[in-house]
């Protein structure tokens, strides 16, 4: 695995809130490297957030919205954040009180660098 | 599927130069976004068809999408010029009267697109919603509804249908937004979807978005993280923002990218509030 990808990972991880830093390849939603809390199942949110980006990515393109950059999803336990370049998604779960405007300058951040 | 169409249309082009295919490779790549690749195969085709009124309309999609209506409205009139009944540059020319609020201008220009082509339900569905807009101006009905289509002799059951596709409409002013209300298989139950052509495309999204709360709740419940209460994806000109409904339902508001996140948000949360109302009235 990429070391710079991993430190980029290690990095998002450390952020208040965050319980996980994945990056996953789109086509497959298979996870390339993760940082995740030991109850997180990484495998898990990188199959269901590549799912619902691609699934959402879709969906703006058949209405004419261009290319999907960011998703954030809100659950009663949880946020999730995608961001994508190419086929590698950069997955972060956090806490639901997580920052969302701080966590979402960082991964547009990161996903340069790994860019 | 697609990259492989847009590859041969532009292998095809490469080979020769004078090839029609540049028309679905503007379209296609427009479609994805590629506002600026679809732009100049738009104007090399045009440059070898200029009297072509699908190669006017084109590049008239293109300005459209990337806001610039002045130039799209020129496009398509250039290509009625050259084909008065285009179906497509009618339609364009419609749904540019519709945003700028002419909705006797809209009104006209849809159905004569609709006089050329019946069969387009998308435009038909658009028609109607220009129509429902004129008679609630107007208080009153249409003075020139169609003798004889069956939309408007099926009274009830068009009224029925329109509030449906207007059941968000005040919610969501004269910006350029739009909203949903889709089944747990991604069928439409209430709101219209028109892109920047003027094309229904409520359908096509909400096949897309189909079974996406059930796969939501199953995996969130598999992650440990309860319920999903709502997404935001941010595209390239749009922001569109999703929140359960009753029954396994969806809710879906989308506005142009310059809209505040905060207020997408608020137009969520209220357009949940009226969907599950209406559904308790529907039921």
């Amino acid at each position: 695995v990429n070391t710079a990808l991993q430190a980029t990972l290690g990095e998002l991880a450390a952020l208040p809130g965050v319980r996980a830093a994945l990056a996953a390849t789109e086509s497959d939603g298979l996870p390339a490297a993760a940082v995740a809390a030991v109850d997180v199942d990484a495998d898990a949110l990188a199959a269901f957030a590549t799912a619902l980006f691609h699934r959402t990515r879709l969906a703006n393109a058949a209405a004419g919205y261009g290319e999907t950059r960011h998703l954030t999803l809100d659950a009663e336990h949880g946020r999730l954040f995608v961001v994508t370049t190419g086929d590698l998604a950069l997955v972060l779960l956090t806490q639901p009180d997580a920052s969302a405007g701080l966590l979402r300058v960082a991964l547009q951040r990161a996903l340069r660098t790994v860019a | 599927m697609e990259a492989e169409r847009i590859h041969h249309w532009m292998d095809e082009i490469a080979r020769d130069p004078a090839s029609l295919a540049f028309m679905p490779l503007v379209d296609a790549l427009r479609r994805l976004g590629r506002l600026e690749e679809a732009r100049r195969y738009a104007l090399r085709g045009l440059e070898r068809h200029p009297h072509r009124a699908g190669a006017h309309d084109a590049l008239a999609r293109v300005l459209s999408d990337a806001g610039d209506d002045g130039q799209a409205r020129d496009e398509w009139e250039f290509a009625l010029r050259l084909d008065p009944s285009h179906q497509a540059s009618l339609r364009g020319l419609g749904f540019l009267a519709w945003k700028r609020g002419d909705l006797a201008a809209a009104e006209r220009l849809l159905a004569r697109a609709q006089h050329a082509n019946p069969a387009d339900d998308g435009l038909a569905t658009a028609l109607h919603r220009v129509r429902a807009g004129l008679r609630d101006s107007a208080g009153a009905a249409a003075p020139d509804m169609p003798a004889g289509n069956s939309v408007f002799t099926h009274r009830a059951r068009s009224t029925a249908a329109a509030d449906a596709r207007q059941l968000f409409a005040t919610l969501l002013g004269d910006g350029d937004r739009t909203a949903l209300l889709l089944d747990r298989d991604g069928l439409v139950m209430a709101g219209t979807y028109i892109d920047g052509t003027g094309r229904e495309v409520a359908d096509e999204v909400g096949a897309h978005l189909g079974g996406l709360a059930e796969e939501a709740t199953r995996a969130l419940q598999q992650l440990g993280l309860g319920r999903w209460e709502s997404m935001l994806a941010e595209a390239q000109h749009a922001t569109v923002a999703l929140s359960p409904a009753p029954d396994g339902a969806v809710v879906m508001v989308a506005a142009a990218r310059d809209t505040h996140v905060g207020l997408v948000r608020r137009l969520l949360t209220q357009a949940r509030q009226r969907a599950t109302a209406w559904m308790g009235a529907a039921a």
